[in-house]
């Protein structure tokens, strides 16, 4: 556990955790304006793509705090006790429904979409202390969209990757064909309950919508309009990408998002190299890495081949065997 | 309606692929870690999602080409006599359906294209019913040991006299007289 996560734990008062008590309320009515005509603009049409600023960014929580606010209602909410899986050494039931786990915030879970991640160490022989908002990227080409069996993940015209509760089985696919493991799984819930609970699914993934409702509202996402610090700016993706690459250069910086995984509607700019970032940060289960991320749809997209020529090489076949047939026609006369 | 070494051939290639289409297909659920199938020696690649992707994708085009090679000859066929059976008509429609749901749901993983989330949850289940319906029907054929192909008879007979003396199976249906009549 690194230094601001056992000041955070133990209540000391760090500079971070004060502004975050006094900017968390603060924050919200003010950034209300920020970025908001870009949201607008973008939802004629087009994707939209968050960027992030991690030089600017407190570790107030004061976005982590919003999204749990904000999303409470969409929160999983078992009833009973959690059904035994079959076969139950494959089938891990996953509960983060007491109070104790509810309240977790050192990592992604069904009720905490966003965390704030610490990176400490040194770079060009000066240290440095960021924190990064880690959630769901939403990917341009979702693997989790592409491959969920039921079509339970969707992924919407303004970019947004979101996870229908209603249709998840919880069988947590989405998770393991993510380059960053984002979705999380809460068991005793969803669709599976009133199917066959014990033998197929295991409740329902959960991860960060970016606030597809307020969206839609013409809102900002929470986490965006409760920052007091406008680490994130939302806007199309074009202007994000120019932007991301901008400040990169004006701070000599690096961007991260805008490649990985074919690209993705979340981007990083931070002053330190990633992979710097990545060998610091503390990485596990609901807590993503900063490496790069190859597109994981690639290999099958280029498979996309043999679906092309197969019909083709079906008809000359075809075409060959009535040649051949005219031909011993003729050859008998 | 000739049987060549090609045809023999088509049809293995055609047996196999869907044989492993349908497996991979149930593989593009998470089942087969779960219930031990990718502990079996020589199936841990199910397991994976991506690899099992990749398999669906390769048995899935030839599959495709079987199927073209088999509807463009029963198209040129049809003028020597050569029909579809009941359950040939059957399976070919549900294979139609089979196929190009799943070239739709392919174009779909591919960058910049996404459909709306109705067509995409449609097209899932349309895929995956039309898939199992195609395995049960091929499973019964087989064992009923169903044709997919007939040649109608030649003749002046009407249209719906043909239908009658053709079996399930595409063989004639021998009647037999009543005693008495």
């Amino acid at each position: 556990m690194n230094a601001h996560r056992r000041e955070f734990m133990s209540g000391k008062i760090t500079r971070r955790s004060f502004l975050r008590a006094g900017l968390i309320t603060a924050g919200s009515a003010a950034a209300s304006t920020v970025a908001f005509s870009k949201t607008a603009r973008a939802a004629s049409g087009g994707e939209l793509c968050t960027l992030l600023d991690i030089r600017k960014c407190i570790g107030c929580e004061a976005c982590v705090e919003a999204c749990r606010w904000e999303n409470e209602g969409k929160f999983p909410e078992p009833e009973g006790d959690m059904p035994t899986m079959v076969p139950v050494d494959r089938v891990k039931v996953a509960d983060w429904s007491s109070e104790e786990k509810r309240d977790v915030r050192y990592r992604l879970t069904p009720y905490n979409w966003l965390y704030i991640q610490y990176a400490e160490g040194e770079y060009n022989g000066k240290p440095y202390s960021l924190t990064i908002p880690r959630r769901c990227m939403h990917c341009q080409n979702a693997p989790c969209v592409n491959l969920c069996p039921f079509g339970a993940a969707d992924k919407k015209s303004n970019g947004i990757v979101r996870i229908h509760s209603g249709l998840c089985m919880g069988g947590a696919k989405c998770k393991q064909v993510c380059p960053w493991h984002i979705p999380e799984r809460q068991s005793g819930v969803g669709l599976h309950l009133d199917l066959v609970p014990q033998y197929a699914g295991n409740g329902v993934m959960y991860k960060c919508d970016r606030c597809y409702d307020r969206i839609a509202d013409g809102k900002l996402p929470a986490c965006i309009e409760a920052c007091p610090e406008d680490v994130q700016t939302i806007g199309p993706r074009e202007e994000i990408v120019k932007r991301a690459y901008a400040l990169a250069e004006e701070i000599d910086g690096f961007v991260y998002g805008d490649t990985q995984n074919g690209g993705t509607n979340t981007i990083y700019v931070s002053p330190v190299p990633f992979e710097e970032l990545n060998r610091v940060i503390e990485k596990g289960p609901g807590q993503p890495h900063l490496a790069d991320a190859e597109d994981a749809m690639e290999k099958t997209n280029n498979m996309i081949a043999a679906l092309a020529i197969a019909p083709i090489a079906g008809l000359f076949a075809a075409l060959a065997r009535f040649k051949r047939l005219a031909q011993d026609k003729e050859d008998r006369r | 309606m000739k049987t060549s070494l090609q045809d023999r051939i088509v049809s293995v290639i055609f047996g196999i692929s869907a044989v492993l289409a349908v497996f991979t297909g149930f593989g593009n659920m998470p089942l087969y870690k779960r219930y031990y199938i990718a502990d079996i020696p020589g199936l841990g690649w199910s397991g994976d999602f991506f690899t099992n992707l990749h398999v669906h994708y390769i048995a899935g085009s030839l599959l495709l080409a079987a199927a073209v090679y088999g509807g463009v000859r029963f198209w040129f066929e049809r003028k020597e006599g050569t029909r579809a059976t009941r359950s040939g008509a059957v399976r070919a429609a549900v294979l139609f359906f089979a196929l190009v749901s799943g070239v739709f749901m392919a174009l779909r993983n591919l960058p910049g294209i996404d459909y709306p989330f109705y067509a995409h949850v449609g097209l899932n289940f349309l895929h995956m019913s039309v898939a199992v319906v195609f395995m049960a029907l091929g499973i019964g054929c087989l064992v009923a040991r169903c044709r997919w192909l007939s040649r109608e008879h030649q003749g002046s007979a009407p249209k719906f006299l043909k239908l009658a003396t053709e079996s399930s199976q595409g063989k004639p249906i021998v009647r037999r007289r009543r005693a008495g009549s």
